[in-house]
């Protein structure tokens, strides 16, 4: 009867144990899938719309002051310079040309410097006040598309913070949400390249075709287990991976099967083409401009003089065209991290070889007596 | 050669047991250390000359490319404002007589047109409000400099951008082969500062940490009467064969083992080869002896953990501690050291310091070498016999804190410089230097774009070279921090991701 008292209480105080751990063991595990590889698309997509939504706040209210004074100043430059032109027209009781065509002349280079003026303050065009809510460059979308150029560092500047807090917010923004980024391109990248490598090795072998066979004693699993974080140690998607890489050993135990690298530079310059030919449909330009554009996005070095949406007088397509723009650069630069991750043993191969050959030129006795003295003494 | 040949005798006569003044051998070792330390420098120069060329080459292309196409631009609004003004002359004369309100619609209607090419030529043609006879350009020399500059850092502030067909094709071939060139050369120079400053850094605390302990404690380890500096920093940051030369004593009287301390291995971070070595070691020694406790533990840990390969420090850095441990255990048959840690090369050195370590070990093992030579040897050649080199092991990082803090310096010391010459508030200098390190580089604020420079030309371009210079050197600084603290970093986070993540598998 005792056994049973202690039984029953052990069992009770496992129950009240659970319950609690029960919840701490869905937190971490919850935290745990949101670093691990599916969940962190989630993870950033949730940074960068709660970015859009704090941006929208911050700028949205200041940015359309400053182009309402913008406007203002533009129509108080106009009905200046025409009353003025007025009255010179007024002046001159018979009208000479040279004169009149002088001062005209200084009234409208006037005119110019002060539009520019204007334009330096966001005036872009838009002449009612009324419009400027709908053509205002903080809507959601085109804070969602800034969102995202602060954390990949791709940076465009099209729309930039003019307030002070905004530009704060975008120094905190960027340092919690670039390593956050990162993590992400690591782990898609890893995701993807497994997954490419396996898929390209199932179709070697099938078609039986030469492939790539090194007999370089490097194996994918390795190389690819090298990137894999110990983050993701716990989840069920580690069952996955293992699972995977189990099946790609199988298939490759004599040889060791690496992706070419031609192969993966195809792949990158055919995603940058398909996405030159999509923009340069929706936003009329043409190939070059297109590719151009995807090239300089894809870097990072974004330098935001052409951007989707950004004409003029866009009105509709606006909010389509930053998504989908977000939607590629997000895709893109997973792909690009995938060729990376597949590349990355022959690249960083054939530049060690190279600093080295380098060196050895430029540091042969260095290099001479290094050897001599880390030689094992007989 | 000379001095490899000196070591040499050196090493012979330590052999034979004669004291040997150790100024010798330390003086051949600096040279080493020096000529070694150039060899880099030297590569690492060159690496940095090709950039710069590189860099200068591509602002005179652009500036070639572009130059014209702003002068054809503001060649452009100067037309329109000529045509602008040409109607506004036919409106006046066609009117005989002048009624205002006819007047003034059709001059606003002609402003407003010649406002609207203005806009379009400022916001698609890049055009900055200069008139032709102005004679800066936007796509002077270290304008296009700076562009080039950010191109390859993948900056890509955006003020300055290709219009010509020929420039923008002209870019994407540039920065295919110029941003991993900038790359190698900013980890190459990383690298090389990291080690700098890791070893001055070690320095410093190592002579601090003398002075504080030569009062304190009178212990009679191996280490202490090393004079020259224990902490080497060549290639690697990872212990290398440190020359010390215990004093005669201490083969006088062998102190008793202490019991067998086994400093906390971290068997996830070997490489798989020392990993097996270490795994042979252990099991030689537990076989040797019965109390091995140490050996039969990491046995148990390094069988049934996973492993991943990592750079050469921690796993020599391990090995080492693993090392010492098991020396202290005195039961190795011939009380030398078993692994011998090797200056690593380059990456292939783990195979290579391995193979090194498997010949030392096989060599070593059946040698019953009791005498005071090899003992002699063995102490000079293991480097980590000393427990100094094991506390300089943890001591050695540079702390992340520190980094952080010179980090920031970095970047308040730009904002009060750019603040005070462009006319900045502090904050947006603070976020120009912010958004230029991080390689976002928004392009709204750049220095030397204000308009109302024209007081002085020359100093715009000043500024545009000085910008280019505080890049560099702050991209040359975020990848030394990141050289110096990635490895704590990320130890840090596995941990804290483990302590998440492992405490539900319990």
């Amino acid at each position: 009867m005792e056994r049973k008292r202690s039984s029953r209480h052990r069992q009770r105080y496992r129950k009240r144990k659970t319950t609690c751990d029960k919840i701490k063991d869905f937190i971490r595990e919850f935290i745990a899938f949101m670093f691990s590889n599916v969940g962190i698309i989630g993870l950033v997509v949730g940074y960068t719309i709660c970015g859009a939504f704090m941006f929208q706040a911050i700028e949205g209210t200041e940015a359309s002051d400053d182009r309402e004074e913008a406007i203002k100043d533009i129509h108080s430059a106009r009905s200046k310079t025409r009353d003025r032109l007025w009255e010179i027209t007024q002046k001159f009781n018979v009208l000479e040309e040279e004169a009149w065509r002088e001062q005209a002349a200084s009234e409208v280079l006037k005119f110019q410097m002060e539009v520019i003026d204007a334009i330096n303050k966001g005036y872009d065009g838009v002449d009612d006040v009324k419009d400027l809510s709908e053509t205002s460059q903080w809507s959601f979308s085109g804070a969602f598309l800034y969102s995202l150029t602060v954390i990949t560092t791709i940076g465009y500047g099209n729309v930039a913070p003019k307030t002070e807090w905004g530009k704060v917010a975008t120094i905190f923004y960027a340092i919690i949400g670039m390593p956050l980024f990162l993590l992400y391109l690591s782990n898609i990248g890893d995701i993807l390249a497994k997954s490419f490598k396996w898929s390209y090795a199932k179709c070697c072998l099938c078609r039986g075709c030469g492939g790539n066979r090194d007999s370089r004693s490097v194996s994918p699993e390795n190389s690819v287990a090298v990137q894999v974080p110990e983050i993701i140690d716990e989840t069920d998607e580690q069952y996955e991976e293992s699972h995977i890489e189990s099946t790609l050993g199988d298939s490759v135990k004599d040889d060791t099967i690496t992706v070419p690298v031609t192969l993966c530079l195809a792949i990158m310059v055919g995603y940058v083409c398909g996405g030159a030919i999509l923009f340069s449909k929706w936003e009329d330009w043409d190939f070059l401009d297109g590719s151009y554009f995807c090239f300089i996005s894809l870097s990072t070095i974004g330098f935001g003089d052409i951007v989707p949406g950004d004409q003029i007088y866009a009105s509709k397509g606006l909010d389509m065209s930053f998504i989908f723009c977000s939607m590629y650069l997000m895709l893109g630069m997973a792909i690009i991290a995938m060729c990376f991750n597949l590349m990355q043993e022959e690249v960083i191969h054939k530049f060690r070889s190279c600093v080295k050959a380098v060196k050895n030129c430029c540091s042969c006795s260095g290099a001479r007596d290094d050897d001599v003295d880390t030689a094992p003494i007989e | 050669m000379a001095s490899s040949s000196s070591q040499r005798s050196c090493q012979q006569q330590q052999r034979h047991g004669k004291k040997q003044p150790s100024t010798g051998c330390t003086s051949s070792r600096v040279c080493r250390c020096v000529r070694v330390f150039f060899g880099h420098l030297f590569s690492n120069l060159g690496l940095f000359a090709i950039v710069v060329g590189y860099v200068l080459l591509g602002a005179l292309m652009f500036e070639n490319l572009e130059a014209e196409f702003e002068l054809q631009q503001r060649g452009n609004i100067k037309r329109y404002r000529d045509d602008c003004l040409k109607e506004l002359w036919q409106i006046t004369e066609r009117l005989n007589v002048l009624y205002e309100q006819n007047w003034t619609q059709l001059v606003h209607e002609q402003l407003r047109r010649f406002e609207t090419n203005v806009v379009a030529a400022a916001k698609l043609e890049g055009y900055d409000g200069k008139d032709l006879l102005d004679s800066e350009r936007q796509w002077s020399f270290s304008g296009a400099l700076l562009y080039s500059v950010t191109v390859i850092t993948t900056i890509g502030y955006g003020n300055l951008a290709p219009k010509t067909p020929a420039g923008k094709i002209l870019t994407i071939i540039y920065a295919v082969f110029g941003v991993p060139l900038m790359l190698l050369c900013l980890s190459n120079l990383g690298h090389l500062l990291a080690n700098t400053i890791q070893f001055a850094y070690s320095h410093v605390c190592c002579s601090l940490q003398r002075g504080r302990s030569a009062s304190r404690r009178r212990r009679h380890t191996p280490c202490r009467h090393v004079g020259n500096a224990q902490c080497t920093a060549e290639e690697g940051v990872s212990p290398t064969a440190i020359v010390t030369i215990p004093p005669p004593e201490q083969f006088k009287k062998r102190p008793p083992p202490p019991p067998p301390r086994l400093t906390p291995l971290k068997p996830k971070l070997l490489a798989q080869d020392v990993r097996q070595l270490l795994v042979e070691c252990a099991e030689y020694t537990a076989a040797q002896a019965a109390e091995s406790a140490a050996s039969h533990k990491m046995l148990h840990e390094l069988r049934h953990t996973d492993h991943t390969a990592l750079d050469d420090e921690d796993c020599l850095d391990s090995a080492s501690r693993y090392h010492s441990s098991l020396e202290r255990n005195a039961n190795t048959p011939t009380k030398q050291p078993l692994i011998q840690c090797s200056p690593p090369a380059s990456v292939p050195s783990t195979t290579m310091s391995s193979l090194q370590q498997r010949q030392s070990c096989s060599m070593e093992l059946p040698a019953p070498g009791s005498a005071c030579s090899s003992d002699n040897s063995s102490e000079r050649r293991s480097s980590s016999s000393s427990c100094e080199a094991e506390s300089n092991n943890k001591r050695r990082r540079v702390p992340v804190t520190l980094v952080l803090v010179i980090l920031s310096g970095y970047i308040c010391l730009g904002a009060t410089v750019f603040a005070a010459w462009e006319d900045w508030s502090l904050l947006d200098g603070a976020y120009f230097c912010f958004i230029t390190l991080s390689t976002i580089g928004f392009g709204d604020l750049v220095p030397g774009k204000s308009f109302q420079r024209a007081a002085n030309p020359d100093g715009g371009q000043i500024q545009l070279v000085v910008c280019c210079a505080y890049l560099l050197v702050g991209l040359v600084l975020i990848a030394t921090a990141f050289s110096l603290v990635q490895e704590e970093v990320v130890l840090k986070c596995t941990k804290a991701a483990r302590w998440i993540g492992i405490s539900t598998k319990k």
